[in-house]
């Protein structure tokens, strides 16, 4: 699945960039990074060369035994007795762990191309696996596994895998599309594998290393989260110096696993936290309130790394008066909201009552304006008796309604401003149309004076619209526009 | 929440808090010193003052008599030294006689009087329904 390796090249890009700073492992990423690329690059041309050697090298490289050598023989020799009187950058077991952190950053990578190795040979075999389990090291002892087995009831994998998970393998295996391998190329798979498996037991001996001396290096930091997660944090940063540089945010995320779909809701699934989720004063926190917890953790574990990273606090009491500060704040979030009181009420008629506007309020205020034609039986023609309802001045006036001469012949509803303004949008589609509103009026009309008028359409052009409507101020025009000279 | 009622006993502290009482409705309650509207007391507090007189007293007999009380409870409202009437619909407009139904009954009743002095009116209709209003009949006495 090339999307799958490209998220993975992705995430490695992520990694590098947050240590892109660090002066001295800049050249260490490089080469990583170089060393990616290659990988990745020759990964693809080896599908047909099928060497895992050309692949992976680090094993054999002689900057890992070294180091491998002298953890093994650190770890036996038990925790040392510190000198604190020594400059830290000149005691070389300081410069142990630094390297230990690189390294432990050089394994990670080096397991990832393996895996896609692994993936790569695998897929002629179970192509949906890689689907179903992301986890390197978990898809390596899976794989192993398996082997060359079609039938997968006969493999047990219980104990490698959740429950649920082993479950959709199964299923999944049963229909699935791949081989089974050939001999050669089943050897080289499981050669892969035990190879990463044994990078990963590496990398599990320098973290211990790691965490053991973790006390001495970042006391501070240790008192906040804890040795173990400490010694994560920084073996996931690249170093020390590293996890310093990185905002709180990206170490608040260090170490998060991807989601795991196989079909499950994501709504139940534990939102971005990383190692910090291990730590007890998370543990420790009632649900509702992890996400802050986490997030206050992970800021004041930064602050924490930034003092051990300059060595500013060989005591640990920073970190001290830091995890105490954390208690302190979630203890405040736990407490009730102080009682309510009850207010007396308010004074009658002090508070003036809140107009509102807009277009919704314009647009109920139209349904109760006073309409056009109940502008034009308002108003009267001078000298000229108006009609009404009722005949000779009895009933309802009706004004200039219906009067001759008056150019309409027949008022019909007004637009609105708000539809005018609309319609006004849309007018150039509709120059092609003539002024009837609809297709029962008529042209003709009956006025009592002088029997039948014609609508005359040129004179709706000259004519201002009804009386009603204003003469200087167009109700649709607005200002015209003005070119800045 | 015990907030208890002013209790006033002397006729000079009942002019003193007549006097005093700027821009708020004076409820001047007339009765016994157990009485069941100090909660509402404290909802109205912002535009009204709620006191109690005690009618027992031999120095507030001078204003029993001058106001008529003669059933108790009843209550006069003032607003800024004004003696301010409400028509409820019974026969004596210069007081409210009886108890109230509700402790909502009581805070329209103040807020109508509040409205009404506030436009510079002396008498108010009442905003109750009847059914609310504590009947009773007026009896004359040697008329």
């Amino acid at each position: 699945m090339a999307t799958l390796a490209d998220s993975f090249l992705a995430d490695l890009d992520e990694l590098s960039d947050n240590e892109a700073d660090v002066i001295e492992e800049e050249d260490v990423d490089a080469g990583n990074m170089e060393e990616d690329v290659d990988g990745e690059m020759a990964d693809i041309e080896n599908l047909n060369y099928d060497d895992l050697d050309s692949v992976s090298k680090l094993q054999k490289t002689q900057r890992y035994v070294d180091i491998m050598q002298k953890v093994e023989d650190a770890l036996q020799k038990g925790s040392d007795i510190s000198n604190l009187g020594m400059v830290l950058e000149d005691d070389p077991e300081y410069q142990l762990i630094v390297d230990c952190n690189a390294l432990s950053v050089d394994i990670e990578n080096e397991i990832i191309i393996i895996h896609n190795f692994i993936r790569d040979k695998y897929r002629l075999k179970f192509p949906e696996l890689e689907s179903l389990v992301h986890h390197p090291i978990d898809y390596a002892r899976v794989v192993k596994k398996i082997g060359n087995e079609m039938d997968l009831t006969l493999v047990d994998l219980e104990g490698l895998l959740p429950s649920a998970i082993i479950m959709v393998v199964s299923v999944t295996a049963s229909t699935t599309s791949g081989k089974p391998l050939p001999e050669e190329i089943l050897d080289k798979t499981i050669d892969a594998c035990d190879r990463a498996l044994t990078l990963d037991a590496a990398k599990k001996k320098v973290l211990d290393f790691v965490e053991s001396r973790m006390g001495y290096i970042a006391p501070n930091l240790s008192t906040i989260v804890g040795s173990a997660v400490a010694a994560k944090l920084m073996g996931t940063a690249g170093g020390l110096a590293a996890l310093a540089k990185m905002p709180a945010c990206n170490v608040q995320l260090l170490g998060a696993k991807k989601k795991n779909l196989a079909g499950f809701s994501t709504a139940t699934s534990q939102f971005r936290v990383g190692y910090i989720e291990q730590t007890e004063i998370f543990q420790s926190t009632p649900p509702s309130l992890r996400m802050r917890a986490c997030r206050l953790l992970a800021s004041k574990s930064t602050l924490a790394a930034r003092v051990d990273s300059t060595r500013g606090d060989p005591s640990g009491n920073n970190g001290r008066a830091l995890r105490e500060e954390i208690r302190k704040k979630i203890e405040k979030w736990q407490e009730p909201p102080p009682a309510k009181q009850p207010k007396p009420l308010p004074v009658p008629d002090s508070e003036p009552k809140k107009k509102r506007g807009g277009r919704r309020l314009r647009k109920m205020k139209e349904r109760y304006a006073i309409t056009d034609m109940r502008k034009l039986a308002n108003r009267m023609q001078f000298g000229v008796p108006e009609e009404s309802s009722l005949g000779d001045g009895l009933g309802e006036g009706y004004g200039m309604l219906g009067q001759a001469g008056s150019g309409k012949l027949r008022v019909s509803v007004g637009q609105s401003k708000l539809a005018a303004k609309v319609a006004k949008k849309f007018k150039e589609k509709q120059y092609g149309s003539s002024g009837a509103s609809s297709g029962l009026t008529s042209s003709l009309a009956f006025t009592p004076v002088q029997g039948i008028e014609l609508s005359n359409p040129q004179a709706h052009a000259h004519q201002l619209g009804s009386g009603t409507q204003s003469t200087y101020f167009s109700e649709t025009g607005t200002f015209s526009k003005i070119k800045r000279t | 929440m015990s907030y208890v009622l002013r209790t006033l006993r002397k006729k000079r502290e009942v002019d003193t808090i007549i006097r005093d009482t700027i821009d708020k409705v004076l409820v001047l309650r007339f009765g016994r010193s157990s009485d069941p509207l100090c909660k509402s007391a404290r909802e109205v507090s912002k535009f009204a003052n709620v006191v109690l007189v005690d009618i027992d007293s031999d120095e507030i007999q001078v204003y029993a008599s001058y106001f008529d009380i003669t059933f108790i409870p009843s209550t006069v409202f003032f607003f800024n030294a004004h003696h301010m009437k409400m028509d409820s619909g019974t026969a004596d407009h210069t007081k409210w006689v009886g108890a109230f139904h509700k402790k909502q009954d009581f805070i329209d009743v103040v807020e109508a009087i509040y409205r009404g002095a506030m436009k510079g009116k002396l008498i108010v209709s009442c905003p109750l329904p009847s059914e609310r209003i504590p009947k009773y009949q007026l009896l004359y006495r040697d008329v």
